[in-house]
């Protein structure tokens, strides 16, 4: 990120090769549809290359990129809530609304059908979390970020950290029951 | 017990992840090795991270890769702008904060002897303050301004919040009707709002937003298209464009008095938006297709080829009915001479073509969206010019959701046999809202499927976003224009209206196969976002450009002969493989795809191009005038291809090229380029 602050465009690029994927995940993750991810991506990059001169050297980049990204989808949220709710009743049958289908352009086996529904029923159970729960989940097992990071990033105590994660997998640990029993 | 076991159990939690002191771990450890209650627990956390990776990570489309590169690129290449931004800001993270709270606490004064009786919820209020922190959210305003800020502030929140929830108050009776347009439109009622949109994504902590702000206009960089070599690169396949934006708009700066941005200048755009003489269509086919080989007028040794596309030229008055739907931007933005003025009277010309059998709706976006008019049949014209008469400008912009009730209202109107399309007027700035891009997009897409069409028509200055436009246009297979004055409202809406309106082929596509004995390079010239890879041309699920009665369309490629001793960049040759070339005196084949308008399988036409030793006088008026508007192109974009293009060079051709210019499209021209090379030598000296 210095060597991007200093001006090398080559920087930017790697920055762009190892960030694109962890962060449209994570918006994806946080936002549940797909369109909404890609429009929070282009502009957590375009924010990361327009505001480089605010970051502090010393601060963890990821920190940095994930609390951009974070601002950013945080308020689409509540965009979307007052917006879409009050605007269109955005509910399951309206127009607007699309739910998060997980693409696979290969024939389905049988085995590949399997593993996709158990992904969809998992990706249910973390949908329905409340969102600082759902984030504090998504940003430790997708984003493997360590807690206090977390923190930063939510901008809430370490303690509210270990909190959230706790309450969130203990919430999955019964949603996804018997997902689990099933495997085994 | 059950106390020390909840204990236990949240430090589990964090055991799992390593977030433990060592006294902890001891405690965990220990307590784990005992209870074996408790050591279920943990294994079952375990098992759950372990499930929840079975939903994988998804990778990012390419399309959007591509969009993020190539705007982060511009971002880059706009220093210049960036840089100025970033000083105001650096400047004014202080002063800023202060001028807008003195600002705001002047319109909260105002506003406040209006009556408001909304109550926030605290929840509402905590979401707010919640997003306005993190490392990268504007520090607080110096000392001095904060005593004022403070208070201030929070009135202006809540007044903002109140303002919001009172616009979204309309909803209800938005949908029905316009009687009252007069005041939910005036320029009094959205101006609050719209003042306080800065400081709501100041606080918020959005700070993409910001640099927009500042940043006005916004085109899509292009990069130019090199010569490629015959042997590497035989093919090249391209989509049709009709579009002529580019040159309305780069006519307007130079009426202004200054020269274009190099990425404002899309030369195809600019070819397209002269009408030229070839010849119609005659067997059936829905357009004709032209092709001509001719010297090179910026460069002495290299050759160029036209390849123009006329469609069937069809009369107003045959054209298919017409369900149109006007969607009118009447955002604060457009309250500008230039802007809704100028939209109303475009329309009103439009109106003034309508017969019985047409349609018109008109619908308007601003703070949000509502129908102004419902479709009403073409012949009751008083009706339909009074309530374009009526629009107002104010508000902030909610693109989105006007987009979803232009299309609803054009549904619900559709004709069967007819053109359906909504026709949207916009300086073209979507932002509250729905207004995702890639979920707008979809959308036009889906109702293209339908059947029913996009038009883009841009108006104003200042605030322009032509990449959005355009982009819009392209998906909902319609075209996009930019409408400066009255009489370039009348070329698009009176005199193309066929073009405008009626689309005789969609998907058009162009393959050209060089002969490698003849052509050792080429370069297409312009198109450079039309570019389709080789593949796309037998796919028909691949969407292309689209041809609207009476349109046409002409590419150029500057080709280098076989026998010239130019280098270009090559790659070595391969070990495994030995292409053979098959003896032939062709140029190049051409070949196209296109659909008839409701059809999903496309036709093919093949035509074959040899050279003909063409010298520059024998080359054909419309090469002389395309190639004169290539040029200028070239100048003003600064192109490394550009030769010996000069200003001299193409406004002689062009005066030769004039040809029966009725409308004096091209005199204009002339006097366009006469008025650039004044500006380009006063930048030289």
């Amino acid at each position: 990120m210095i060597e991007y602050k200093i001006g090398q465009a080559t920087a930017l690029e790697e920055l762009f090769v190892r960030y694109k994927k962890p962060i449209f995940n994570y918006s994806l993750r946080l936002l549940r549809n797909r369109a909404d991810a890609e429009d929070a991506v282009a502009e957590a990059f375009y924010t990361l290359s327009a505001k480089k001169e605010t970051y502090k050297d010393g601060y963890t980049f990821s920190t940095w990129f994930y609390t951009i990204t974070h601002n950013i989808c945080v308020d689409r949220l509540r965009k979307k809530k007052n917006i879409i709710s009050l605007f269109f009743k955005c509910d399951k049958d309206s127009a607007g609304y699309e739910e998060l289908v997980i693409p696979d352009p290969r024939p389905d086996s049988r085995e590949q059908a399997h593993t996709r529904e158990r992904a969809a029923r998992i990706q249910a159970a973390i949908n329905r979390l409340p969102l600082p729960l759902r984030e504090a989940i998504i940003l430790r097992e997708y984003q493997s970020l360590p807690y206090e990071e977390i923190a930063n990033v939510m901008n809430c105590s370490l303690a509210r950290v270990k909190v959230l994660i706790f309450r969130a997998r203990e919430k999955l640990k019964n949603s996804l029951a018997a997902l689990i029993a099933e495997a085994q | 017990m059950m106390f020390i076991h909840l204990k236990i159990k949240k430090l589990i939690s964090a055991y799992i992840d390593s977030e433990v002191t060592r006294e902890e771990k001891n405690l965990v450890e220990t307590h784990l090795a005992a209870c074996s209650r408790c050591r279920k627990y943990y294994q079952k956390l375990q098992k759950v991270s372990a499930t929840i990776q079975e939903w994988e990570n998804e990778d990012v489309s390419s399309d959007l890769e591509q969009q993020i590169r190539q705007k982060l690129l511009s971002q880059n290449v706009k220093g210049g702008t960036m840089k100025k931004t970033k000083l105001f800001v650096g400047l004014t993270s202080g002063a800023l904060a202060t001028l807008l709270v003195f600002i705001l606490a002047g319109q909260v004064y105002m506003h406040r002897t209006q009556p408001q009786s909304q109550p926030r919820t605290a929840s509402e209020k905590a979401e707010q303050q919640n997003t306005q922190r993190g490392p990268v959210t504007q520090q607080p305003p110096p000392a001095q301004s904060l005593e004022l800020g403070k208070d201030a502030m929070t009135i202006i929140r809540e007044e903002a919040q109140v303002n919001f929830l009172n616009s979204f108050g309309f909803v209800g009776k938005l949908q029905s009707v316009g009687d009252n347009i007069g005041d939910q439109y005036s320029p009094g009622a959205y101006r609050l709002e719209e003042e306080v949109m800065p400081f709501k994504s100041y606080g918020a902590g959005t700070l993409a937003e910001e640099g927009e702000e500042f940043n006005t206009e916004g085109y899509n960089r292009v990069r130019e298209n090199d010569f490629l070599e015959v042997k590497e690169n035989p093919l090249s396949t391209l989509s049709i464009d009709v579009d002529t934006a580019s040159y309305s708009n780069v006519r307007r700066f130079i009426n202004e008095g200054r020269l274009p941005p190099p990425d404002a200048v899309r030369i195809e755009e600019m070819i397209n938006y002269f009408d030229y003489n070839y010849p119609g269509p005659v067997d059936g086919t829905p357009f004709s297709i032209t092709t001509e080989i001719s010297y090179c007028p910026w460069n002495a040794s290299h050759r160029l080829v036209l390849v123009g596309l006329q469609g069937e030229r069809i009369e107003t008055q045959k054209l298919p009915p017409s369900n149109l739907v006007f969607l009118v931007d009447v955002s604060g933005s457009m309250d500008e001479a230039r802007k809704l003025p100028l939209v109303q009277s475009a329309l009103k010309l439009l109106v003034k073509q309508l017969r019985p059998q047409d349609r018109v709706a008109i619908v308007v976006y601003a703070g949000a969206a509502g129908l102004v008019l419902d479709s009403t049949p073409g012949d009751h014209k008083e009706t339909i010019l009074a309530a374009l008469e009526q629009l107002r400008a104010g508000g902030s912009t909610a693109g989105g959701a006007g987009i979803k009730l232009a299309y609803a209202i054009a549904e619900r109107n559709f004709i069967k046999t007819g053109n359906n399309r909504v026709i949207l007027a916009t300086d073209g700035d979507f932002n509250v809202g729905a207004s995702s891009d890639a979920e707008m997009e979809r959308l036009i897409e889906k109702e293209k499927e339908k059947g029913i069409f996009l038009t883009v028509a841009g108006f104003g200055t200042g605030n322009y976003k032509d990449s959005k436009m355009e982009i819009l246009a392209d998906k909902g297979n319609g075209n996009y224009a930019y409408i400066d004055n009255i009489l370039e409202a009348r070329k698009v809406f009176v005199k193309q209206i066929g073009a405008t309106i009626l689309t005789i082929a969609k998907d058009v596509k162009i393959q050209i196969e060089f002969n490698p004995q003849k052509v050792k390079a080429y370069r297409l010239i312009g198109y450079e976002n039309r570019i389709l890879s080789k593949e796309d041309f037998n796919n028909d699920k691949k969407d292309a450009g689209e041809l609207g009665a009476g349109h046409s369309v002409t590419a150029l490629y500057e080709i280098v002969p076989a026998d010239s001793t130019e280098e270009f960049a090559t790659i070595d040759p391969l070990r495994y493989q030995d292409v053979t070339v098959k003896p032939s005196t062709d140029i190049m084949t051409i070949k196209f795809r296109y659909k008839e308008p409701n059809a999903t399988e496309s036709k093919l036409l093949v035509k074959e191009l040899k050279e003909t030793g063409a010298t520059e006088k024998e080359a054909s008026e419309n090469l002389q005038f395309a190639s004169a508007v290539a040029e200028f192109g070239l100048i003003l974009r600064n192109s490394p291809h550009k030769g010996t293009a000069s200003y001299e060079g193409l406004l002689r051709r062009a005066r030769l090229a004039t040809g029966n210019d009725h409308d004096g499209y091209r005199a204009e021209f002339i006097r366009i380029v006469d008025t650039a090379r004044i500006f380009d030598e006063e930048a030289k000296n």
